[in-house]
């Protein structure tokens, strides 16, 4: 079985997770006017971008925006990882619907501590407790077979991810301590590598 | 590493087996094998003599821990250590696993043998259960897996050390500059 784990290990250019979790909107202050670019804020007529507008933009425009050496825009947290909604996550975790907040609540979050505001690693620390939590109960999930859609459908796409792999490891040992296993096959890789024909290659 | 991996692993473990053929011996690139004797024992892998039974030409000697007696005791010690003890072979289970399905008549009290396999697992499987939750809870920086067997550390594999990279990749944040050191963690 090949056990490869699709999630990036550090953001990267052709990463398609990081690509979503950076889609994600954030709401951004203008704090310098930017010539001819009215056209991002479609609630004016205006020509260019004025001091003091709001407007959402995708984290991977803002993010790059707010860090030049003059800002042009300030980006302001999303509501879920403000202290209001982080003390929900620290008093009990495992029974909030993640899914509800963002299929990439781990990743996006991540790269809000990248912003260096003031509770970066409030985010930080928070996302790490509200996953260890999480943890526990997604391993008791994945180790019990437990397919109940419902409890599935309230994790991240990280944890669900996790859990698929635990999932299906689990399954297999199952099958095999009641039955033995029969026959050995080849590992997925193998199966699928196609080898490229001789007369493609004289050619 | 899946379950039919590891029983591939543990197949090469020797096992006693009594021959009912004259045969002299068959080298093989893992060692030589035999001569084989009708009537005297001899060791022979786990695979090999699952064959030679299967064709009915040998009966297997059960190894020395696989009797009721010195499982249950095996048992008594698991409940009252906290920690994982040391089991008779590296792959107890699997080796149970394999014997009692083809040389069932050949280990006496097959059935009861089978149950208390069944129980030492369990209890194994808790204890692991419950180490994993602690080491989670605790931020542990590393854990000792002593005695734990192959087929044992194979039931919270991948899900496990994944879980734990994903943690150290929140924990370590991921600002550009820890980009390229952690470029050694992609699989």
């Amino acid at each position: 079985m090949e056990t490869r784990f699709k999630h990036s290990y550090c953001p990267n250019y052709f990463s398609l997770e990081d690509i979503l979790a950076t889609q994600e909107r954030v709401l951004c202050k203008v704090e310098k006017s930017v010539h001819g670019l009215g056209c991002l804020d479609q609630s004016t007529e205006n020509e260019d971008l004025v001091v003091g507008t709001t407007l959402q933009l995708p984290f991977w425009l803002a993010f790059p925006l707010s860090q030049t050496r003059v800002r042009v825009v300030s980006v302001e947290l999303p509501k879920i990882y403000k202290e209001a909604f982080r003390e929900v996550l620290t008093a009990d975790a495992s029974i909030v619907d993640l899914s509800k907040l963002g299929r990439y609540f781990y990743e996006f979050g991540s790269h809000l501590t990248k912003l260096n505001h003031r509770d970066s690693s409030a985010i930080n620390t928070m996302l790490m407790n509200a996953f260890k939590d999480r943890l526990r109960v997604l391993i008791d999930w994945a180790q019990n077979l437990c397919t109940d859609i419902s409890k599935v459908q309230r994790l991240d796409t990280l944890e669900k991810e996790l859990y698929l792999e635990g999932f299906k490891a689990r399954k297999e040992l199952i099958a095999w301590l009641s039955e033995g296993s029969s026959k050995m096959c080849a590992s997925e890789m193998v199966v699928n590598h196609k080898k490229r024909k001789r007369a493609v290659v004289d050619i | 590493m899946n379950s039919a991996e590891t029983e591939f692993i543990a197949e090469k473990e020797l096992v006693s087996i009594v021959p009912n053929f004259n045969y002299e011996v068959i080298y093989l690139i893992s060692g030589d094998i035999g001569p084989f004797r009708a009537g005297l024992p001899v060791k022979v892998p786990i695979w090999l003599a699952m064959s030679l039974k299967r064709r009915q030409k040998c009966r297997i000697v059960p190894p020395r821990w696989m009797n009721v007696e010195d499982l249950e005791e095996v048992k008594k010690q698991e409940l009252n250590e906290r920690f994982f003890t040391k089991m008779p072979s590296e792959h107890y289970m699997v080796e149970a696993h394999l014997l009692l399905s083809v040389a069932a008549d050949d280990i006496p009290r097959c059935e009861q043998i089978r149950t208390i396999l069944k129980d030492i697992w369990d209890i194994r499987m808790s204890k692991l259960r419950s180490s994993v939750d602690q080491i989670i809870k605790t931020n542990a920086i590393h854990a000792r897996l002593d005695h734990l067997t192959l087929m044992e550390i194979n039931s919270i594999r991948p899900l496990l050390p994944h879980a734990l990279d994903q943690l150290f990749r929140l924990q370590n944040g991921r600002g550009p500059s820890q980009a390229s050191g952690s470029q050694a963690f992609t699989q």
